[in-house]
């Protein structure tokens, strides 16, 4: 076939061209390290890049919930712990008063003891977290227990909780129910303001008959410190197994975005290589010219 | 047989070495012109002469220019131009729709996940303010993104349309020059080497025309090229054309392609334009990217039903129930995306909280929330972020696709071309062969006179 001048240059150049075009973009996946640089890459794997990078927000996301639920889980732990001690505290002033050898004077100023226990418990159930009552049940905003002049104690909250996600197919108690720990079965306030009555009144047998009450609320708070315990470990599980996942969903995704930098840098040596070539080969023509020849 | 014979001969011989020295100087120095043609001398013996019992040659003359063309090479070059620029144009737009769609500024899959996840924040505390905050402002990237992408996808129509438009009175450009080609060929005197080159031109500008659109063509007896589109409508016809027009814009601003007779009547020939930049123009802007913006639509569709269904049934911190979260319009659902103005006036108006069936209250922002993972659309597969990833992909496809095509073509393109050349392109090493053998002619020629100079010399002394 004949080949004209116009051909011989039109195809070295077309040919220049592409491989500088390969050098240039072989270039920008060493800079970047990313071999995805853009869909038409690899439409497939740009595809679930997106995916897997939105998956690891959603991840992140519920990472902040299991830290503000841990946050939460502490609180309810040293709560309930405080509500034990003093339930502790109260046994042992009804063992203690409950004696025939205690006088009058004592069973009063146990009674003001217990009215601060009381108090103290109401302060408890009043734990304001960030702006949310955490004893409230569903009424966040409302200050659940209420301290009548009798202490009585009144509940203005709910007995159902929240429900929140810490995965895609998992809810758990955003709060614990205060209705549950201080009122359900064995309800805390009016065991004491019993206890308190019968050692204002003096009675020793009333006093000994409200160790009974007592030893049942402790068992309950002893029931729930347990399940406090399982609340916060539960959530550290969570954790853990969030992290774990992260970081094989971390490791698909650099796989895929990751440029081999050793393929790369040698595609590119062997791209320059050519390149090179053909601007030698390209020199090289430029003398094979008949004019050269011709006197 | 005579003395002034012998000279007549020679000067003929002169004249014919000369003119071919002037036509391979003109191949050599359009040996970068695009299109040429090699030209060559035709040469022929003079008529012969009866002398006595003898038949004598005269010499020889110059019969006329051959242009070294291959019609057929140059018809199939034409068609893979039709081919390739419409290709062409596809992958240059396809590479632009792949970053308006991954601009890292506006990114869609993003925009979609902060919002849920915000609804997630504020279902850890239901009545929060600063929750609240949190969803309205994520709520109002993802509409203003939405709305963008939509709004940039449009304007690129509105631009392809433009475009259609330049393309357009390009092509008339080109028909109008063609026939005024035909009239010049027409009248010119035939054979001669600047005849070959408007033939050259004529034929540079049909390639170029059907770049443009798919066109047919042929020569009549006259030398006149005759050229009809695809759809059997004349574009040229002798020295006369009719041109193209832009249609009658929809409602969208965008119009199609027409034929305007000579009778002044409009053929709208977009459905039979068979190839090139103008049905490039049209693909892009009617296929690809409508199925574009109709999926960026059904996606803001499907977010906005499916939170508004939900919040719908809330509680505000006002009371207030069954308002919107997004604002409900009757169609363009991208196109106007935003909050609901019950939203945007006020913060509290965001429902957190919801009754059940039962009266329990529920945490609705919880079940917002969970819609990120909801399989909504492609009939119960994808989710919101698998069909942004999904459309990503296919766009990504569509690009590389149009990318490969081009290349394709590109090659394919690059083989008639050097069909033709091989052909009609101009060697540097043949014409410099040409010259040396033209000079020697010419120089034998002149040698001619010389002799025939000292021949009639002679016979002048002789008789002195």
């Amino acid at each position: 076939m004949r080949i004209s001048d116009r051909l011989r240059y039109e195809f070295l150049r077309e040919n220049l061209i592409r491989l500088k075009a390969n050098i240039d973009k072989i270039q920008e996946t060493i800079a970047s390290g990313r071999r995805l640089l853009r869909p038409k890459d690899s439409p497939v794997d740009f595809s679930i890049s997106v995916e897997l990078e939105n998956d690891l927000r959603k991840k992140e996301s519920y990472e902040r919930t299991l830290e503000r639920l841990g946050m939460l889980g502490n609180y309810y732990d040293s709560s309930i712990s405080k509500i034990h001690d003093l339930l502790l505290r109260a046994k042992e002033i009804a063992i203690q008063q409950g004696s025939d050898t205690s006088d009058r004077s004592s069973r009063l100023s146990a009674s003001e003891e217990i009215k601060g226990i009381i108090e103290q418990l109401v302060s408890i159930g009043n734990t304001n977290l960030s702006g949310i009552y955490i004893f409230s049940g569903k009424n966040l905003l409302t200050t659940p227990f209420v301290l009548n002049e009798d202490y009585s104690v009144t509940y203005n909250g709910t007995m159902g909780v929240f429900k929140v996600k810490i995965d895609d197919d998992t809810e758990i108690d955003l709060t614990m129910s205060g209705f549950s720990i201080f009122l359900e079965g064995v309800d805390l306030f009016s065991v004491l303001k019993n206890f308190k009555e019968a050692l204002e009144k003096g009675n020793s047998e009333e006093i000994r008959a409200s160790i009974g009450p007592i030893d049942q609320a402790l068992e309950k708070i002893e029931t729930y410190l347990s399940k406090a315990g399982n609340y916060s470990s539960r959530i550290e599980r969570a954790k853990e197994i969030l992290e774990s996942r992260k970081t094989e969903t971390l490791e698909v995704l650099s796989n895929i975005r990751d440029a081999d930098l050793t393929r790369a840098i040698s595609d590119f040596q062997i791209m320059t290589l050519t390149y090179q070539s053909l601007l030698y080969s390209m020199a090289k023509m430029e003398n094979l010219n008949i004019l050269n020849y011709l006197r | 047989m005579s003395i002034s014979s012998i000279l007549n001969i020679a000067k003929n011989a002169l004249i014919a070495s000369q003119t071919s020295l002037q036509i391979t100087a003109h191949n050599i120095s359009n040996v970068t012109t695009e299109g040429y043609s090699k030209q060559i001398p035709v040469y022929e013996p003079q008529p012969a002469v009866r002398l006595g019992n003898a038949v004598l040659g005269t010499g020889v003359f110059i019969k006329g220019v051959l242009r070294y063309v291959d019609s057929c090479l140059e018809k199939q070059l034409a068609e893979k131009r039709s081919e390739l620029e419409e290709s062409r144009i596809q992958e240059a737009f396809m590479a632009r729709i792949e970053n308006l769609i991954n601009d890292e500024n506006s990114n869609l899959s993003g925009a979609i996940t902060e919002f849920f996840t915000s609804w997630q924040e504020l279902s850890l505390n239901p009545y929060g303010i600063t929750e609240r905050e949190g969803v309205r402002i994520s709520g109002e990237n993802l509409a203003r993104t939405v709305r963008n992408l939509y709004g940039n996808l449009r304007r690129m129509q509105l631009e392809l349309n433009d475009r259609l438009r330049i393309e357009i009175s390009e092509v008339n450009r080109i028909i109008k020059e063609i026939a005024e080609l035909n009239r010049r060929i027409f009248e010119g005197s035939s054979g001669g080497s600047g005849f070959s080159d408007l033939m050259d031109k004529r034929q540079n500008l049909l390639r170029k025309l059907s770049g443009k659109l798919s066109i047919t063509y042929f020569e009549d007896s006259f030398g006149m090229i005759t050229v009809l589109t695809k759809g059997g409508s004349p574009l040229v016809d002798g020295g006369r054309f009719y041109e193209l027009e832009m249609g009658e814009p929809n409602e969208m601003g965008l119009s199609g392609v027409c034929w305007v007779s000579s009778s002044n009547t409009r053929t709208d020939i977009t459905s039979s334009l068979g190839g090139g930049s103008l049905l490039g123009i049209i693909k892009l802007r009617d296929e690809t990217l409508e199925g574009i913006l109709s999926d960026v639509d059904l996606l803001a569709k499907s977010i906005i039903e499916e939170v508004n269904s939900l919040h719908l049934t809330g509680l505000s911190l006002n009371g207030k129930t069954n308002l919107p979260f997004f604002k409900v319009s009757g169609k363009d659902y991208a196109n106007d995306m935003d909050l609901s103005p019950d939203i945007k006036s006020d913060l509290r108006n965001i429902a957190s909280i919801a009754l059940s069936e039962d009266g329990e209250e529920i945490n609705l922002a919880s079940k917002i929330s969970s819609l990120l993972s909801k399989k909504v659309l492609d009939e119960g597969r994808s989710s919101f972020v698998e069909y942004v990833a999904n459309l990503n992909g296919k766009l990504g496809q569509l690009s590389r696709h149009s990318k490969e095509v081009l290349e394709f073509n590109e090659s394919t393109y690059s083989i008639a071309e050097r069909q033709r050349e091989g052909v009609s392109g101009v060697s540097i090493d043949e014409e410099v062969t040409n010259l040396i053998r033209y000079q020697y002619a010419y120089q034998a020629a002149a040698r001619l006179f010389t002799v025939a100079d000292d021949l009639l010399r002679s016979i002048i002394e002789a008789v002195r």
